[in-house]
């Protein structure tokens, strides 16, 4: 058996290699835009994020397979049930320490994962949820029928093509919001939420709404995910999901929302290509590398560019 | 200044993957891809007319666990493809068939997620047929999000679950393993046969996840049609810090016999956990193909698993096939031995005889020749003789491919009609040792 | 601009030290209230077990706690020490012990070293790397006044960096040392095996050295004025960077060790271990109050019973919930732990 790299080049100047990690960006993307609002913008750190995913994921394909809701009535209904987990985590932890508070919020991560892997009858524990993405395939056939002959092949364009209109949207959403009255107060609590309060500001209420915002961001972001791979399972909601979303923040930039998709295309790319070495003997070594990069590359940029690509040293939370 | 630095770090990414592509372009496993049907004309003789379109160029897909859970079963299934495809070429040289074959291999990391992405990319490799993945759960993963949207038949060689068989997959996803529907009663029968009756306890465990509830759950309830008793099942995780508890609990009451259903990672602490209670009897625990290897390995200590029985599916003990599938594989050196690895040498077979007999590598059409291929009427024919098999489909004959693991024999719903089951031991050496086979056969 | 405000990105204010016996008195949580308290709280939980499934259950699966709560032990009092001096939640603790179950592997295994020498060897190379960590990327952040964020998603990259260089190494197959784990001791009608209970003798010796090294030496003595106050104690004369460097010695020593005890007890090791066992290090560490090394100790062996004896009412598939379900219950109802002070958390 001859050790040779696979043929990487034709799958990576494959469009189809290229749509996936569009899919995959787009729905990291939306999941940063979650975490940029907590943490760039709010001054909260919410290490949490994958749980807001998992649970709006879950909840739209629990409403749709076992309560035979249609996928149409079920995806805002599931995030609002997204967003009220929000507001309940909020709630008692939000006053704690902010360092108390990350440790709470990956704790709420991974008993969401949890009870998905072990409440059998309603997630399907480890054997994961399907059936849930017909409506969505209908529409997505619908979808590629419209486009040009020349693509009707790529099955994934349709949901390529929705999910960067949703980035779209909910990045120009939350600049707006940014600008806004409220956007105003947030940017005065990261800066110095006793000042804040001070000035008689509901610090708390702020927060909890920023958290609720976040939790529907990842449940959003849940939802692309569901539709990308027509299955669930936990293990897509593994804690390393969220510090991925971190890198992609720091990297796109602290309080910069464009960045944000900036990083996920940037971080999912490198990602993805990485899995095409096909040496036996070192493809497990191959796949570990991938981590230790994202590691590696979290403690750079943290370290020397917190800044990331786009944002301003102005902007640069990370100081005091 | 900033946009400066965006498209420096555009142009690494873009250095990198040409760097990537270029090395990429270092060959694969034989040359799928180049121009169609370069061969010499062969002097193979066939006397009977060929029809059109022997001719054409398949990527065959492997998905293996190379990293991960079932880690020890992705080396000896790369190499078991590896041989298919050896084997395969000779015999279209000897049949003078003008067709070539390559293998693309992609990790799966035994996880659904990965499983679905790696299918993915082998097809935008120019993969039509997939030999995997391997875990229940990839395959359900996979069957779902890829096989029937991308029209690309998968066969699986490892996938037990019986939720499989019930999918809704327009004819696209197959396995040579039989499903767990079968191995639960096949090891439901054989602790019956071995404990000489059914008026026993037996006690229960898995571990907590598709392939260890699933079984268990249908193991329990064929013990009790039979009208045995059972306690448990003691379902567990695999990242427990603590074992202790769970195994007090399975080998309390002193049950008759266990049946615990686990891969070796995890058995590796439950199996200690058993046998410090001071209580455990390997010699009356039952298990299945999960914990089969030709011998103990030693992340498990040997008193946990000495003696113990199971099943697993298996390949026909005697007979010409085997042994020369077994000297063959000796003969490539590399992994040893392991359970589904012949499963996965039929499968890959199985992608391109179906290709050769629908005359093209397209997905669908090769998904139509599965079942024809491999099942009655026709020619029958092992890997042994390959070259006459191919040299009848080429022919436009009907043809029954009989693989290594058994007669296979495809059903409506893509599963094996027809599964050799093995009863193996464990000596106390730690060396495993088939008792006896027996054929198990679908119901209905 | 410089405000006392605590904004969650801004580095984390000292309190004011109130004096060394009032620094002694925080230690101890303020007095024997909250220890009587617990001890009689834990009592009366084991008696409404023992009436409920009978002592042989009850005490049996306390042994097993104990077995759990002893690495959960080590891991808590060095992820707590870490905390209490440089304010610093170290998301890549768990790691650490899963790096010195390694070392012990390269040692035992590789290299043919009886456990003991290994176990030395893991322990005196995880203190290695949580030095080189300290001088390489800690102080230098410290020393440019890096934020608290900064400084959490650092350890997540340090936490990835060496669990999946791990598993580059060597594979995420299980590992095992050479020991044996089958062995068990019967004793009054309950087992224990007897590498575990070497793992709980180990563990329960290493403690209280370090809890006497704490209370007495002069070291210690200095690692708690650190731990109340830096700036107060850099005044003082203390020698502040030899401090934190002997607390990185003790805390990634005690992960280093407390991995090699866990992989003795329970058989196996991968690369995931340590991340596994993070969440409910956290759980001890602020169960016990964090900063506070003496309600590490009681919070990990707390964490291990509770474990164990929830396997009586639950399905033992949600044990490892527990842990979670500890930890987010003591940050809502007493963030401070059980022997912490109120201060330190909010």
């Amino acid at each position: 058996m001859t050790p040779v790299l696979a043929v990487s080049f034709d799958a990576l100047t494959s469009a189809g290699f290229w749509i996936g990690v569009g899919v995959l960006a787009g729905t990291y993307a939306i999941f940063t835009l979650g975490l940029q609002l907590n943490v760039g913008f709010t001054g909260i750190i919410n290490f949490g994020q994958a749980g807001f995913m998992a649970i709006g994921a879950y909840a739209m394909g629990i409403l749709v397979v076992r309560a035979g809701w249609s996928l149409w009535a079920a995806l805002p209904a599931a995030t609002a049930i997204a967003t009220a987990a929000g507001v309940l985590l909020g709630l008692p932890s939000l006053r704690l320490r902010a360092d108390y508070f990350a440790i709470v919020t990956i704790a709420f991560a991974e008993i969401v994962r949890y009870v998905a892997q072990n409440a059998r009858g309603l997630t399907g524990g480890n054997q994961g949820l399907l059936g849930f993405d017909d409506e969505w395939l209908d529409l997505s056939d619908r979808i590629l029928g419209w486009l040009p002959a020349s693509v009707q092949d790529q099955f994934l364009l349709p949901l390529l093509i929705v999910v960067w209109i949703a980035v779209a949207l909910l990045t120009g959403l939350l600049m707006l919001l940014q600008r806004s009255p409220w956007g105003r107060v947030l940017r005065a609590i990261r800066e110095d939420e006793d000042a804040a309060r001070a000035l008689g500001k509901n610090v708390l209420a702020y927060k909890l709404q920023s958290i609720a915002l976040a939790a529907a961001l990842g449940a959003i972001a849940g939802y692309f995910l569901a539709l990308n791979l027509s299955f669930l399972s936990p293990e897509s909601f593994e804690p390393q999901f969220t510090f991925i979303g971190f890198t992609i923040l720091i990297l796109g930039g602290l309080a910069s929302y464009v960045g944000v998709a900036l990083g996920s295309v940037i971080i999912w790319t490198l990602l993805e290509a990485t899995r095409f070495v096909d040496l036996p003997l070192a493809a497990e070594k191959v796949a570990a590398l991938r981590f230790v990069i994202v590691g590696v590359a979290l403690i750079v940029l943290v370290a020397f560019r917190p800044q990331g690509i786009v944002g301003k040293r102005e902007e640069m939370v990370l100081r005091d | 200044m900033y946009a400066g630095t965006r498209s420096r770090r555009l142009l690494a990414v873009g250095v990198s993957a040409a760097v990537l592509g270029v090395a990429g372009c270092g060959d694969d496993d034989g040359g799928g891809g180049t121009g169609a049907g370069a061969g010499t004309g062969t002097g193979g003789g066939a006397a009977a007319q060929k029809p059109a379109d022997t001719s054409f160029d398949q990527t065959i897909g492997v998905l293996l666990p190379l990293t991960g859970d079932l880690s020890p079963f992705g080396a000896p299934g790369r190499k078991a493809a590896d041989l298919a495809l050896s084997q395969l070429r000779e015999g279209m040289r000897a049949a003078g068939v003008e067709t070539t074959v390559a293998l693309q291999s992609a990790d799966t990391e035994s996880s659904p997620q990965s499983a679905v992405q790696a299918a993915r990319q082998l097809i935008s490799g120019g993969a039509t047929c997939l030999a995997g993945p391997w875990a229940s759960s990839e395959t359900l993963a996979v069957a779902e999000s890829v096989a029937a949207r991308q029209r690309t038949p998968i066969v699986s060689p490892s996938s037990t679950d019986a939720a499989i068989s019930d999918l809704d997959d327009d004819g696209f996803v197959w396995r040579t393993a039989p499903s767990d529907n079968l191995q639960s009663r096949a090891l439901a029968d054989t602790v019956e046969q071995e404990l000489g009756g059914t008026d026993f306890t037996l006690s229960l465990a898995a571990r907590n996840d598709a392939y260890g509830q699933g079984f268990i759950e249908k193991l329990q309830r064929a013990w009790e049609a039979k009208g045995g008793r059972t306690t448990g099942p003691v379902l567990y995780d695999p990242e427990q810090p603590n074992y202790n508890s769970e195994a007090a609990e399975i080998v309390s009451g002193r049950p008759d016999a266990y049946v615990i259903i686990d891969f070796f990672e995890t058995y590796g602490k439950m199996g200690g956990a058993l046998v410090r209670t001071g209580q455990f009897d390997a010699s009356r625990l039952f298990t299945a193909d999960g914990l089969a290897s030709d011998r103990i390995p030693d992340t498990i200590p040997t008193r946990a698993l000495a003696g113990a029985r199971g099943t697993r599916p298996g390949t026909p003990e005697s007979g010409a096939v085997v042994e020369q599938f077994a000297t063959i594989y000796r003969a490539a050196g590399g992994a040893p031995r392991q359970t589904f690895d012949a499963q996965n040498f039929d499968a890959t077979m199985l992608c391109y005889l179906a290709a050769l007999a629908a005359g093209s590598p397209d997905g669908a059409d090769v998904a139509e020749q599965l079942q024809a291929v491999s099942a009655p009427p026709g020619r029958t024919f092992t890997f042994m003789e390959l070259g006459d098999g191919i040299r009848a489909i080429a022919a436009g004959e009907e043809v029954d491919f009989d693989g290594v693991t058994g007669p296979i024999d495809f059903d409506d719903n893509g599963d094996p009609t027809a599964a050799t089951y093995e009863v193996y031991r464990y000596g106390d050496d730690g060396v495993l040792s088939v008792e006896r086979q027996f054929e198990a056969r679908a119901e209905g | 601009m410089a405000g006392p405000a605590d904004s969650a990105l801004a580095p984390a204010r000292r309190e004011r030290s109130r004096g060394a016996g009032a620094a002694v008195a925080r230690l101890t949580g303020g007095g024997r209230g909250p220890l009587a308290a617990t001890t009689a709280l834990v009592a009366a939980l084991a008696l409404a077990l023992v009436v409920g499934y009978g002592l042989h259950d009850v005490a049996q699966r306390a042994v097993n706690g104990l077995v759990s709560g002893s690495y959960f032990a080590l891991g808590a009092v060095g992820l707590t020490l870490v905390y209490g001096t440089l304010r610093l939640v170290n998301f890549a603790h768990g790691d650490l012990l899963t790096f010195g179950a390694y070392m012990a592997f390269m040692a035992n295994v590789t290299w043919g070293l009886p456990l003991a020498v290994a176990a030395l060897f893991a322990l005196v190379a995880t203190a290695a790397l949580g030095v080189l960590s300290e001088r390489v990327m800690w102080r230098p952040m410290r020393g440019r006044g890096a934020g608290l964020l900064q400084l959490l998603l650092m350890t997540l990259g340090l936490a990835f960096v060496i669990r999946y260089g791990i598993q580059m190494i060597w594979g995420t197959l299980p590992r095992r040392l050479d020991v044996d784990v089958t062995a068990s001791i019967g004793f009054l009608g309950l087992r224990i095996g007897r590498t575990e209970l070497i793992v709980v003798i180990v563990g329960f010796v290493v403690l209280i050295a370090i809890g006497v090294m704490l209370r007495r030496s002069s070291l210690g003595r200095q690692m708690r004025a650190l731990s109340d106050d830096m700036s107060l104690a850099e005044a003082t004369g203390i020698d502040t960077d030899r401090v934190v460097v002997a607390t990185w010695v003790f805390a990634a020593g005690l992960a280093g060790l407390a991995g090699v005890l866990y992989t003795a007890a329970i058989g196996t090791m991968t690369p995931n271990l340590g991340f596994f066992l993070l969440l409910s290090l956290f759980a001890a560490v602020i169960l016990g109050g964090i900063g506070n090394a003496y309600g590490a100790l009681a919070g990990g062996l707390l964490l291990g019973l509770a474990q164990e004896w929830s396997t009586l009412l639950f399905d033992p598939r949600w044990k490892v919930a527990v842990g979670f379900a500890i930890l987010i219950a003591v940050l809502i109802v007493r963030p401070q732990g059980l022997f912490g002070r109120r201060e330190r958390t909010l």
